[in-house]
């Protein structure tokens, strides 16, 4: 909590000066049935820096994909507010792209088909949206499977296939939200070389939502770690790795130190 | 699901002997039937009038197909069941959209549909031959409204049951009304259609034929009250089977636009001519 506190302070201090990309105050998100009333998110304060890479970790029913939804401005808060630059996020806004726990393809389009889905509904020049797809398709390594339909391919690869359509848009702010869950270990690990590799360049600031406390020290330049009921930060923690990073880090000691430690911290927020 | 190399989409070897051999008993099995009908005709001594021979009705079908009598009547009723079809089915999948695009309209409008699935509607065939007379509009009418319920009832359950996360995927994606619609909503209720178009290609005939029993002098329908008139069961039968074949050819054909369709849905395009089409622009 107070380095959650002594963060918000520096922010406010350097005023203008930090670029923040997401600044979320205060955010809480009630929901109601006829009998009970439960708060899934609660005083939720954090920003998160043009560029930089956040990991939210949590366990399940933790309110981290309540969070994620308001971050992306599916849902709305019950209290506070999410602002995206100078702007309160009011309904999903076109800098923001969202990558879905499972990859949501069309399953009668083509691979390409699928990719170009944002531009197409943005209405933008088809044949230069074909190009672009076709190059976010080679760069993921999957120029080859163009033609193909989501349901050929493998897990990973439909996966592969969302990440292109996400990042046809180029957003500012990627959303991740436990993207590789559903996958195995082996492509698990290719797909945070994947990840890492677009990541570090083009200065896209990054909410990378999971369970997996080593997915998030192996991505993320902060962890923010969630407590339950109502789910709220309960620690963040910075992670010394440099950059660029590579998965044989998650091999040497202050990496497994500070997984140590947020496991810890989990165990403890649990109630 | 798990391997990144691509699964190629061959069909399953053709298991031709087990395949050969259902077909076999199947045709065994008509054979069969035929000899019993045969047997109970000619041992129970059964007048033609109750029960005609198997092969006077193959002989009657033959004869009257050969010098044209059938045609003018098949032409007829094969109007009624495709307009009807098609007018039912285009309502149908119209209503049911709508429907699936106002859900506030749908709350006040279903009891209402409720009520008028559970009506007879059959039996309105008399009001429609009131309404519109003895041509083959009362008819068609009645094929369309027979048609239009299954119709009706799945696309808005095709369009119902895109998942949520898909629609998410629109909204953040900033798409219109319109474009979940068409882009999203309709092409995921395709199957859901299909299975409908195929209940309703069936229900077709039969509403025709009932509309023409009740007021006609022309189609399959007006001939098989002709021919109870006529007391002449062979023609009956030869009727019977007529509108059978009838029945079981548009059924495959809708099978056979079905399969072409999903077909196309699963074809993969050779990146060659995806590139192909970008180098043009």
């Amino acid at each position: 909590m107070t380095e959650v506190l002594a963060d918000q302070q520096r922010d406010v201090m350097a005023g203008e000066a930090i670029r923040c990309a997401i600044r979320v105050t205060r955010l809480g998100k009630r929901f109601r049935t006829s009998t009970t009333e439960l708060w899934a998110l609660r005083d939720v304060d954090f920003t998160v820096q043009t560029g930089e890479f956040i990991a939210l970790v949590g366990e399940s029913g933790c309110g981290k994909t309540t969070l994620l939804r308001l971050l992306a401005g599916l849902d709305t808060p019950t209290t506070g507010s999410v602002m995206l630059g100078q702007h309160t996020i009011q309904g999903p806004a076109p800098e923001v792209g969202l990558v879905f726990q499972r990859p949501v393809l069309l399953p009668w389009r083509t691979v390409l088909d699928n990719v170009v889905l944002p531009a197409e509904l943005a209405r933008q020049p088809r044949q230069e949206a074909r190009q672009r797809a076709l190059q976010w398709l080679t760069v993921l390594g999957l120029r080859d499977f163009a033609g193909y339909r989501p349901g050929q391919l493998s897990g990973g690869m439909q996966q592969r296939v969302a990440l292109a359509r996400t990042l046809l848009r180029d957003p500012a702010v990627l959303l991740m939200d436990e993207p590789f869950g559903a996958l195995d270990a082996i492509t698990r690990a290719q797909m945070h070389g994947e990840l890492l590799r677009l990541a570090q360049h083009g200065g896209r600031t990054v909410v990378f939502i999971t369970h997996d406390i080593t997915e998030a020290v192996l991505l993320a330049d902060r962890v923010l770690l969630l407590s339950p009921r109502p789910g709220t930060i309960a620690q963040t923690f910075a992670v010394p790795l440099p950059r660029p990073r590579s998965l044989e880090m998650r091999f040497e000691h202050r990496f497994i130190d500070l997984c140590r430690d947020i496991h810890q911290a989990m165990e403890h927020h649990k109630r | 699901m798990l391997t990144d190399t691509p699964t190629p989409q061959t069909p399953p070897p053709a298991r031709s002997s087990p395949f050969v051999g259902i077909w076999l008993w199947s045709v065994l099995l008509l054979l069969t039937i035929l000899a019993a009908w045969y047997g109970l005709v000619y041992w129970r001594r059964l007048s033609p009038l109750v029960l005609p021979l198997p092969t006077a009705v193959a002989f009657t079908l033959w004869q009257n197909g050969y010098d044209g009598f059938f045609w003018p009547h098949l032409w007829i009723t094969m109007q009624e069941i495709l307009l009807g079809f098609l007018g039912g089915s285009l309502l149908g999948v119209g209503l049911g959209s709508l429907m699936a695009l106002a859900p506030r309209a749908q709350r006040v409008l279903h009891p209402y549909i409720i009520a008028s699935q559970a009506m007879p509607k059959l039996a309105l065939a008399p009001l429609f031959v009131l309404w519109c007379g003895f041509g083959i509009l009362p008819k068609v009418l009645i094929a369309a409204l027979i048609a239009f319920f299954p119709l009706f009832e799945n696309t808005v359950a095709g369009l119902q049951a895109v998942d949520a996360e898909a629609r998410d995927l629109f909204r953040m994606l900033g798409a219109n009304r319109w474009q979940v619609f068409t882009t999203l909503l309709l092409p995921s209720a395709v199957p859901y259609v299909f299975a409908g178009l195929r209940v309703a290609m069936v229900l077709s005939v039969v509403g025709a034929v009932v509309g023409e029993y009740v007021g006609a002098n022309k189609g399959l329908g007006a001939l098989i009250m002709a021919s109870q008139g006529m007391m002449d069961t062979t023609l009956m039968f030869a009727v019977f089977i007529l509108l059978t074949l009838i029945g079981i050819m548009l059924y495959q054909l809708v099978i056979y636009a079905e399969r072409a369709v999903l077909a196309r849905r699963a074809r993969i395009v050779p990146l060659q001519q995806l590139l192909r089409g970008l180098e043009k622009g």
